[in-house]
């Protein structure tokens, strides 16, 4: 097998990289505390790079549907749409570094205006809609089927209407009995779940840390493994 | 009741339900209806920790949003937060870890109670916007070891730390005395703790978040972690009306807000009571 294409250098490297920021976060040792700085910067980096190659991968992703297209399916005009303003919003950002003389496109107004006026409003009244779709599924889905269904939509309920501006002053004089409910809620049972979860997945996150440094997980090093 | 009527009423059309909703929201979106007001605890503590600031001490705002959750819950958060912060005399860091969030920023400062707010503030001296850092999590880290260093390019306009006088006394993040983070999602309030308090435990923090997030995000509140939260679009409107700062628009807002919780509670109960009604004209199993 060729020299580059064999995995235990990059098994290697990956595990001699962990065990240095795993001791530089636990020790004060300058020479390994510098060696993390310098490979937290090098993420900083090769993030840039990244999305660089995002942008090569759905550009040729939609080249893809858009050339193989068929008759009567018009789904490839959005791909064309999406290509164009991929290109769009490129220029203007390489645009708005050079007009504005700063390190971010944003001082630029053309490109700010874009961002607030359209990116945001089209964003938000995506995030909107779901009250439309919420709707619907609460009248339509959300049943009380079975014992633990009704405790669960009861609780929801309760949550709902508690993160509303006005939800527990509709309540009139029971108030105080609803916040204390809600309280309840979200503080013991919600918690005691939250809390289940998390110390899961930090469990789960050190078994999968071992098993990359050991070579047992591969995933990381690309497809067939 | 007649049953034919839920029965009906099962079956009802999905676009008369969008249309409830719709009148629902709309109408106090056109016309302020002023609905009442509770504040939570929490909101009272946000305010506390942010008025109990010390001079001088150093605060980042972490301005960690999604243009959707801007434009709704989170964007009247990070107003009101902006101008409590910026009536105090502290020396005020905005940066984030959303690319996203990076414009966003700038247009905080628009608001005109941050103007008003951050009219004796000098950009550089008092206040600074570090703009967008790389990298998630790992550009968090990499700030709390060694700000200068991760921030080489300078500010959002390309400034050197050099020329920002305030960055002389911020080098790592047992430098920053308290966060304040309004988050989507992730990286935020989480990634926050395991990346900056855990190096500076002395570092309080407080964090806004969507209402949908708050479940999560409660199990850190209680903890300790974080001195308090923000509730969504409840905590955003309570926080407003603490600081005076709401405005028409932010009623509007806010009363559509509970129109539409209100809604989908009495789609929930009607849609149970045509379930019920319904379940028991059914023939049981044999």
């Amino acid at each position: 097998m060729s020299f580059y294409k064999r995995k235990e250098i990059p098994i290697l490297l990956t595990t001699f990289i962990a065990l240095v920021m795993i001791f530089s976060t636990f020790f004060k040792v300058k020479a390994a505390q510098d060696f993390a700085s310098t490979m937290q910067t090098w993420v900083l980096v090769i993030v840039n790079f990244t999305v660089i190659l995002g942008i090569v991968m759905i550009t040729r992703m939609h080249k893809g549907r858009i050339e193989k297209r068929k008759p009567g399916d018009n789904s490839w005009i959005f791909s064309v749409w999406l290509i164009v303003l991929v290109v769009f919003y490129f220029l203007l950002g390489v645009y708005g570094v050079e007009s504005s003389r700063s390190a971010t496109p944003t001082r630029n107004p053309a490109f700010a205006w874009v961002y607030t006026n359209i990116n945001v409003a089209l964003d938000s009244a995506m995030y909107s809609m779901l009250a439309f779709f919420i709707s619907s599924a609460a009248f339509r889905a959300f049943k009380a089927r079975t014992k633990e269904a009704a405790v669960l939509l009861l609780s929801a309920a309760v949550i709902m209407l508690y993160n509303a501006p006005a939800g527990s002053v509709i309540f009139g004089p029971l108030a105080e009995q609803f916040n204390a409910l809600s309280e309840w809620i979200l503080n013991v049972p919600n918690m005691a779940g939250f809390r289940g979860i998390l110390i899961g997945a930090a469990v789960g996150a050190i078994s999968l840390g071992i098993r990359v440094m050991t070579g047992r997980e591969r995933g990381y090093l690309g497809a067939g493994e | 009741m007649n049953m034919s009527f839920w029965k009906k009423l099962e079956a009802v059309d999905v676009r008369l339900i969008f249309l409830v909703i719709w009148i629902a929201v709309g109408i106090p979106l056109l016309t302020p209806l002023y609905l009442p007001l509770s504040i939570s605890p929490d909101t009272v503590k946000y305010q506390a920790a942010i008025d109990a600031l010390p001079a001088d001490v150093v605060v980042v705002f972490g301005m960690d949003v999604s243009p959707a959750g801007y434009g709704g819950e989170l964007g009247p958060q990070a107003r009101a937060t902006a101008t409590h912060l910026f009536r105090k005399p502290v020396k005020l860091i905005f940066l984030t870890f959303w690319e996203t969030g990076a414009p966003l920023i700038e247009d905080v400062w628009k608001n005109k109670f941050v103007v008003d707010a951050m009219k004796d503030k000098k950009y550089g001296v008092d206040y600074v916007n570090l703009g967008w850092i790389p990298g998630t999590e790992t550009g968090m880290a990499s700030f709390a070891t060694d700000v200068w260093k991760t921030l080489e390019k300078g500010d959002y306009k390309g400034t050197k730390l050099a020329d920002l006088p305030m960055m002389a006394k911020v080098k790592t993040i047992s430098d920053i005395y308290m966060l304040v983070c309004i988050e989507t999602g992730t990286p935020g309030g989480p990634e926050y703790l395991r990346q900056w308090q855990a190096r500076n435990p002395q570092m309080k923090m407080l964090v806004g978040s969507l209402g949908v997030s708050v479940p999560a995000n409660i199990a850190y509140v209680a903890a300790g972690q974080y001195i308090s939260i923000l509730r969504g679009g409840r905590g955003a409107t309570e926080y407003q009306r603490l600081l005076g700062i709401m405005t028409t628009a932010d009623v509007m807002g806010s009363d559509a807000m509970t129109m539409s919780h209100v809604i989908v509670l009495v789609f929930l109960i009607v849609g149970n009571l045509g379930y019920f009604a319904t379940r028991k004209a059914k023939p049981a199993k044999t």
